[in-house]
């Protein structure tokens, strides 16, 4: 609990500070980035706009040095052998000077060269040039880029025409070196190691280059950035050239017509971002490592301690050391809990019995609880015991009926024999009839005490605990019969109304011969509750019968007596439950007893009353289908 | 008033008719006119009626009880000899009766040699 508690606190702060200085660092490099790419884009254009300046301004320059040499030769007879050859020195040490001509050239109206630098090319006819054509129409005019027809090297020509008057004579021109130009202009610009400047010329050709294999041997119309910048003019562009990734800032120069474009490697430009960033996740990670440290320091301190003395304060406290205080003196939630844990354990001290009294109360009160359960268990072995007890407590409010039910057929056994004996002594004569009657109630009589000493047995002989299928009428019969005269001596006649078709109900013939006995018994009470006057009769209504559709064999004992108030209808199958307050009463368990005995039966008990109209009680057993036999 | 040869007369409350049989039998073998009656109403109403020497009564009867019938009965006539008869052993009420003014108490079934010894007495010294 304490070390996942620790652990959710650090993974939460942890990520929460990983979280801050990734989106610092992110928003670090990316405004540095911004910025950097900016300042490098501002410096690329500066540096485009200078160079192509520059070199507009030098090739301007060099128009005007060749238009102010041309100048020289207006009086110079060209038609003059030796003067040809003097104007070819004059070149030659002009071209020494100016090393960038590869050579400076004067050639005729008709095209013939009369004088070069380079003496080889002296009489060679560039009647068919472009520049030559240009200027001899007096035009001042730089050619493209090409190779040299002499030298093979790349070159481009700046021509001016020779005037006399307004007459073009001549055309003079100089044949430019482009690797000295490239040396002028190009070869000094460093940017960085992987940065370069170059030159396009309106036809896509390179012409000039830091690697001068590129001169004149590359068209940027064959890639798509160097169409997007032939289509530009002006503008940025990010390619790769030979691996390296370049951001270019590229320019058209508008006199020239020539594209200016400088470069700059991203991966050389941004290192510094990189590394920046590099520093930055260092620091983070340094800081991230400091602050989970200073959490799990200040966790240790400001939680954990606190909460070690608070749960070892409470643990103590709940072995028993009532007495135990937590000393916490922080200011914080965990002094407040610690407070308010001894004010609580101030007051539960007051209050609780100590430990070993609790101890002492609990095995007290398993005692109690095992002794509890011994009386219940003493209490289920003796019901059987309970209803043989109600049965011969009931056997004795009978015994004044079975004496006289016994007695009298006896009388009419024994007396009337002993009369038969005393009519043989002193009569003579004898009627065979009279004798026969005699002999005839002798019989019934002692049928009748047949009869009833085999109920009475019956009645009182204790349950076997086994059901059975047995008739519910004969059972009620035998209780009728036991109890019949001393009803009648009471006044309450018993209606009976017996069907003989009613199926068995599984039974033990004992049990519910007592729950017949005690209801009859307790309606003979109602109804002697209700009038004293003897004159009045009473009485008791049984009948049985079978519900078809619940399959079960009802029996209803109906009485005319003083019937249950409403609120003892249900208390009345309660052990002890009595309202007879008679000398003779019952001992309240009669009721709880059939109750009992029913429910052993899965059957059903209950009782309906209308004050003052008698009650009726009504049981219910499953019966046994006709054609199960057992 | 009366003298040996005048027949005796008798009156049994019972509401069993075995026992009413068996006395009014012995009681005509004794030469007593017998009467009967199944309760104490009727009893009562046969002493208003007509004299008796000797009414037997059961205790215990449906109706209005033998000992009450005998006290009734002993109000219209105090001369009849009352014999009261039990079939209960434990029965508190032959005590009772005798207590009452009952001349013999009899337990059913009858010791038939005491009931000869009370007809004899019974005629020996007529009321």
């Amino acid at each position: 609990m304490r070390q996942s508690l620790k652990v959710k606190f650090l993974l939460y702060i942890s990520v929460l500070i990983i979280c801050a200085m990734s989106i610092s660092t992110g928003v670090t490099y990316i405004s540095s980035r911004d910025t950097v790419n900016k300042i490098i884009m501002q410096q690329l254009s500066q540096l485009v706009t200078l160079t192509a300046n520059h070199i507009a301004f030098w090739i301007n320059n060099r128009k005007q040095d060749l238009t102010n040499w041309s100048q020289q030769f207006y009086q110079t007879s060209l038609e003059d052998r030796a003067a040809r050859q003097s104007a070819s020195l004059r070149l030659k040490e002009q071209n020494q000077n100016y090393r960038y001509y590869e050579s400076l050239n004067l050639a005729n109206a008709q095209g013939e060269i009369l004088a070069s630098s380079d003496e080889k090319v002296v009489g060679k006819n560039i009647e068919q040039r472009q520049f030559f054509k240009e200027s001899l129409k007096g035009n001042v005019y730089l050619s493209s880029a090409m190779k040299s027809p002499d030298t093979r090297n790349p070159v481009f020509i700046i021509s001016v025409p020779l005037k006399r008057a307004d007459t073009v004579e001549g055309v003079f021109y100089g044949i430019i070196d482009i690797a000295a130009f490239n040396d002028l202009f190009i070869m000094p610009i460093k940017i960085g190691k992987t940065g370069d400047v170059y030159v396009i010329a309106p036809s896509g050709t390179v012409i000039a280059h830091p690697d001068k294999s590129n001169i004149l041997n590359v068209n940027v119309n064959t890639y798509d950035w160097g169409r997007e910048i032939m289509r530009q003019k002006q503008g940025f562009i990010t390619y790769a050239w030979k691996d390296i990734e370049k951001i270019v800032f590229f320019q058209e120069h508008k006199d020239l017509g020539w594209i200016v474009a400088a470069g700059a490697g991203t991966n050389e430009i941004f290192a510094p971002v990189k590394r920046l960033q590099v520093i930055n996740l260092f620091i983070t990670l340094i800081f991230i490592i400091v602050a989970i440290l200073s959490v799990i320091i200040l966790y240790g301190h400001i939680i954990l301690r606190p909460m070690h003395y608070l749960m070892d304060g409470i643990a103590r406290f709940g072995k028993g050391e009532l007495g135990r205080r937590i000393e916490l003196a922080t200011e914080d939630e965990f002094g407040s809990l610690a407070e308010a844990f001894n004010k609580m354990a101030q007051d539960l001290e007051k209050t609780t019995v100590s430990r070993d009294e609790l101890v002492k109360e609990n095995a007290e009160r398993k005692r109690a609880e095992e002794q509890l359960k011994s009386a219940y268990e003493q209490l289920r072995a003796t019901e059987a015991q309970l209803i043989q007890s109600a049965k011969m407590a009931s056997l004795s409010v009978l015994a004044g009926g079975v004496a006289h039910e016994i007695n009298n057929p006896l009388t009419g056994v024994l007396n009337n024999v002993q009369l038969i004996k005393m009519e043989i002594e002193t009569k003579k004569e004898f009627k065979i009839e009279e004798f026969k009657e005699l002999l005839d109630t002798i019989e019934e009589s002692a049928l009748r005490c047949k009869r009833i000493t085999q109920s009475l047995l019956d009645f009182s002989m204790s349950s076997r605990g086994t059901l059975r299928p047995l008739s519910i009428n004969e059972v009620i019969e035998k209780v009728v019969t036991l109890i019949e005269h001393e009803l009648s001596l009471q006044n309450i006649a018993i209606q009976k109304d017996l069907p003989p078709d009613l199926p068995q109900v599984l039974g033990d013939p004992q049990l519910l011969q007592q729950v017949i006995f005690d209801i009859i018994t307790n309606a003979s009470r109602a109804i002697q509750s209700k009038s004293d006057k003897k004159e009045k009769k009473g009485l008791i209504a049984i009948k049985t019968d079978y519900e078809t559709q619940k399959n079960t064999v009802s029996i209803s004992i109906s009485d005319t007596g003083i019937g249950i108030p409403k609120e003892n209808l249900e208390r009345i199958f309660e052990p002890f439950f009595t309202t007879d307050e008679s000398p003779d009463q019952g001992t309240g368990l009669g009721l709880s007893i059939a109750h009992s005995i029913i429910r052993e039966h899965k059957g059903n008990i209950k009782a309906e009353s209308q004050a003052g109209t008698g009650a009726t009680f009504r049981i219910s057993l499953p019966a046994v289908l006709k054609n199960t036999n057992a | 008033m009366n003298n040996n040869k005048k027949t005796l007369k008798a009156l049994v409350v019972d509401d069993e008719e075995i026992v009413r049989d068996f006395l009014r039998r012995f009681l005509n073998l004794k030469d007593i006119e017998v009467k009967t009656a199944e309760d104490g109403y009727k009893a009562i109403e046969a002493v208003q009626r007509e004299e008796f020497d000797i009414v037997f009564v059961e205790v215990r009867m449906p109706g209005i009880d033998g000992l009450q019938t005998f006290t009734e009965l002993k109000k219209i006539n105090p001369h009849i000899r009352y014999v009261m008869m039990s079939a209960d052993d434990t029965d508190s009420r032959l005590e009772e009766a005798k207590k009452e003014g009952a001349d013999w108490c009899f337990k059913k079934p009858f010791d038939i040699e005491e009931l000869k010894l009370l007809i004899d007495k019974v005629r020996a010294s007529p009321e």
